[in-house]
């Protein structure tokens, strides 16, 4: 199977990214009711966390799904086979932030709410905001070699 | 950029349209319509080669040191 261009894997990638998108934002609309009723299934009450744990899941939804929508924008250049441009530089150090707010989101959440998975993703996403940052500067200068290959007649 | 191509002046000298010059030595009309503008970052010695040929001039004739801020 190739890689990239029209019905290459990176298009399957794309249309997954889609319905998790998909699947996301209708997480987020119904995520007031969904975690009321997720607190009673396993604490048997809604606790006093409810609020924070809206307001941590929120801001964790978002910042998701604005990474899925970047990877979204870089897996369409895949489609085109044209991945070396200087929107994929931007969408990586967007990605580099939105990864570093969720490693901090997930900060605010050891201090109120601890668990292994949280210390787990705090990790996870720290190392993808270095790494999303690192990525994005190879790009960058991978764009100048290919303009200056383009230029050079 | 401080090298200017000449191509324009010496392909009117001699002549020829981007369409002939760029079927003669190989490359396409738009690559050879971005060496003719001065979009160029760089030229292969392979095309450089092909042109002073087909035009029957020197390298020297088609490039053109000027320094910064001189027209």
């Amino acid at each position: 199977m190739k890689i990239t261009g029209k019905h290459s894997l990176s298009v399957v990638i794309k249309w997954m990214i889609h319905i998790a998108m998909v699947a996301g934002i209708a997480l987020m609309l119904s995520l007031p009711w969904t975690l009321k009723w997720l607190m009673q299934l396993l604490f048997e009450n809604v606790s006093s966390h409810y609020r924070f744990y809206l307001i941590i899941l929120y801001v964790i939804g978002l910042c998701l799904l604005f990474i899925l929508n970047e990877l979204r924008i870089m897996f369409v250049s895949l489609e085109r086979t044209d991945p070396f441009v200087y929107r994929n530089v931007i969408a990586l150090r967007r990605m580099g932030v939105a990864a570093g707010i969720l490693s901090l989101a997930f900060v605010v959440k050891m201090f109120v709410v601890n668990t292994p998975m949280t210390v787990l993703s705090f990790f996870v996403f720290f190392v993808a905001m270095l790494l999303s940052f690192v990525l994005g500067e190879v790009f960058q200068k991978a764009v100048a070699y290919k303009q200056d290959h383009d230029l050079t007649i | 950029m401080s090298i200017i191509v000449n191509l324009d002046v010496i392909m009117a000298k001699r002549k020829i349209s981007v369409n002939q010059l760029s079927e003669r030595i190989g490359i396409t009309a738009a690559n050879l319509s971005i060496l003719k503008t001065n979009k160029a970052k760089a030229i292969r010695f392979s095309t450089l080669e092909a042109i002073c040929r087909e035009l029957n001039c020197q390298p020297g004739d088609i490039l053109i040191y000027e320094e910064e801020g001189q027209k």
